[in-house]
């Protein structure tokens, strides 16, 4: 499903970043765990397809990411991955609703209000879907950006430190809908962190140094 | 939810910058569009008003001056000629001359203009009876449709003029006037005009002011138009001759005006050559305008492009967002050279809006003043041309926004 071999970036040329090589497969859960400072980011945007691999490669359910050119990438983007950032941001201008429809949209999917209802109905946020963003509470915004994030069923699910701005009892709730909704969709759930609480719950785990 | 929706909610969710800009284009079009109309509108009621009229006749003085009194009625005349000088182009058998209209003016009532004359003038402008009758004894007056529904006169009405354009109190003759006859409207000039026959003038002038003592008496009836004959009375004035030429190409014609303005003391002028001289005078003022309008709307360009500029800085991550949700960088351009478009549309319509209106504004006070009628409900072929000027703006002005958030780096912005 998702392959990593011989991943490497370098900034500058000379400091390289190498990643491990990593094998998953769909409806798997991994941690990847790392310092600040050790490319745990560099490696959240190659998954993603937002930086090119300079060495090696990623291969996501048979494709090879290097070999997308700049369209195909975009393309695949929208609908193979989902990404939950720190911290949540959305198009200001658009209602909750709108940001999903967006999101389908884009992904080059039909727009599916019903799917999008549902989706917000589990993240109990019915009530919320004609609200504008900067109105949300902290909770909220994140809920929406994991649906959002999860609205194309992509196949992989990237979560960028979803929990450290968190506490215990939210943490917690927040990783519970992360795997809840990720298994829904039959993704593959990844949460780069350096939050050692979370390192319990999950046991497959890579770190990046 | 696709991009034009989009770039509209973008536009409507800053609703201080979408009214900055759109005031600001508004009135660059609205000047441009209020300028257009105006130049074709006026150009059409001069040209409408030309009759085919080649010569017009009257006394010395400002030749623009005669022919906008003469046939436009907006001016004072420059003064009478005597029917003995004028004789020669006042004859019906004159070679060249295919049509004289004589024209007696001095008097108007409810600023509508008395014209004493013959029923030769309805020919210039194709007038036809209405209802009732064309004038013919003294003191009997045809009103053109405007004049007859602007004043409020109906058949068999009377009124007392007055002396010159303005309605003074104490300026008022003691003549009474009676309405027989209303034209159909023409379209011109004509529909502005109460209509006389000649001899009324001279009656109702020589009445009150009592310095010529030689009138015929009270005899309304004496001057029938039917049989009068202007020859006649060679001690009389009158303001000026309309002349329209058998052959306007002929050499003698055309030289006719110069012989005149040489050899007697009456002026000649050609409408055509005076309106145009009067287009050139106005296009001066009528560049400057355009100009400042020109200027306005560069302005208002470059407040499109301020307000897609800085909101981009606000709204970096959002694009970047939409970069990792599958957008093409492509996509973003074409969003903000979407909204650049939607602005300066908005900006046209506003602009539509003050033009039309500002023309109605305008109408309503040139009736009074001009007695001609503008209109702000007619749409100009060449307003089309500004709505593709003015799109053509708004992508312009959104061109470098554009670019920039086609180059928006995802990676750096995502990092922060």
């Amino acid at each position: 499903m998702l392959e990593t071999k011989d991943l490497a970036y370098s900034y500058d040329k000379t400091n390289w970043i190498t990643f491990p090589d990593m094998s998953c497969s769909a409806g798997d859960s991994y941690l990847i765990l790392g310092q600040s400072g050790t490319g745990k980011t560099t490696f959240l945007h190659l998954l993603s397809g937002l930086l090119k691999p300079m060495k090696g490669d990623i291969t996501i359910g048979g494709k090879s990411l290097s070999k997308l050119t700049g369209g195909q990438l975009d393309k695949f983007r929208g609908q193979s991955i989902g990404v939950v950032f720190q911290s949540a941001h959305f198009i200001s201008s658009l209602k909750v609703m709108d940001n999903l429809r967006l999101a389908q949209k884009l992904s080059g999917h039909p727009v599916d209000d019903g799917r999008i209802k549902s989706l917000l109905q589990t993240l109990n946020l019915g009530h919320k879907e004609s609200a504008l963003t900067k109105d949300l509470s902290v909770g909220e915004k994140q809920r929406v950006a994991i649906a959002r994030a999860v609205i194309n069923k992509p196949a992989i699910l990237l979560a960028d430190e979803p929990t450290s701005a968190l506490d215990d009892k939210n943490c917690d709730e927040v990783l519970d809908l992360l795997e809840q909704t990720a298994k829904d969709a039959n993704s593959i759930l990844m949460i780069v962190t350096h939050d050692n609480r979370l390192k319990t719950r999950f046991k497959n785990q890579i770190v990046i140094s | 939810m696709n991009l034009l929706k989009l770039a509209w909610k973008n536009i409507t969710h800053r609703p201080l910058n979408l009214v900055l800009s759109m005031v600001l284009f508004g009135l660059g079009v609205g000047l441009i569009i209020l300028l257009l109309l105006l130049n074709s509108q006026m150009k059409n009621n001069f040209d409408r008003n030309l009759a085919d009229i080649d010569m017009v006749i009257g006394a010395k003085g400002s030749p623009l001056q005669m022919i906008l009194c003469s046939m436009y009625h907006i001016d004072n005349p420059t003064g009478n000629i005597n029917v003995e000088e004028a004789k020669p182009f006042l004859r019906k058998e004159h070679p060249l001359i295919k049509t004289n209209v004589p024209l007696s003016l001095g008097d108007s009532y409810k600023s509508h203009r008395i014209v004493g004359t013959n029923h030769d003038i309805l020919n210039l402008y194709d007038g036809k009876i209405e209802s009732g009758e064309l004038w013919e004894n003294d003191f009997e007056v045809t009103l053109g449709k405007s004049a007859a529904l602007d004043i409020g006169l109906e058949l068999g009405d009377t009124f007392q003029s007055s002396h010159g354009f303005d309605d003074a109190e104490d300026m008022e003759h003691d003549g009474l006037f009676k309405v027989v006859g209303i034209l159909e409207p023409t379209g011109s000039v004509l529909d502005q005009l109460i209509l006389s026959n000649l001899a009324t003038i001279w009656e109702n002038h020589d009445h009150d002011g009592g310095g010529h003592e030689d009138h015929e008496g009270h005899d309304h009836s004496d001057h029938a138009v039917s049989n009068f004959n202007l020859l006649d009375y060679p001690d009389k004035d009158i303001t000026s001759i309309l002349v329209q030429f058998k052959n306007r190409t002929n050499f003698q014609a055309l030289n006719m005006p110069r012989n005149i303005n040489e050899n007697t003391d009456m002026q000649a002028a050609s409408p055509a050559i005076e309106i145009n001289r009067l287009y050139s005078m106005i296009g001066i003022g009528v560049d400057a305008l355009r100009n400042l309008a020109i200027i306005i709307a560069l302005v208002s360009a470059f407040s499109i492009f301020i307000s897609l500029f800085t909101s981009l800085r606000e709204r970096k991550y959002e694009l970047a967002l939409m970069r990792v949700m599958g957008a093409s960088p492509g996509k973003l351009f074409f969003l903000i050279i979407l909204e650049g478009m939607v602005l300066a549309l908005f900006g046209f319509l506003v602009g539509l809006l003050i033009s039309h209106i500002g023309m109605e504004v305008l109408a309503s006070y040139a009736k009074s003043s001009y007695r001609y009628s503008f209109t702000g409900k007619t749409f100009l072929a060449t307003e089309w041309w500004v709505l593709l000027a003015s799109l053509a703006i708004g992508f312009v002005a959104a061109i470098i926004p554009a670019i920039q958030a086609y180059k928006t780096d995802i990676h750096n912005t995502l990092s922060k």
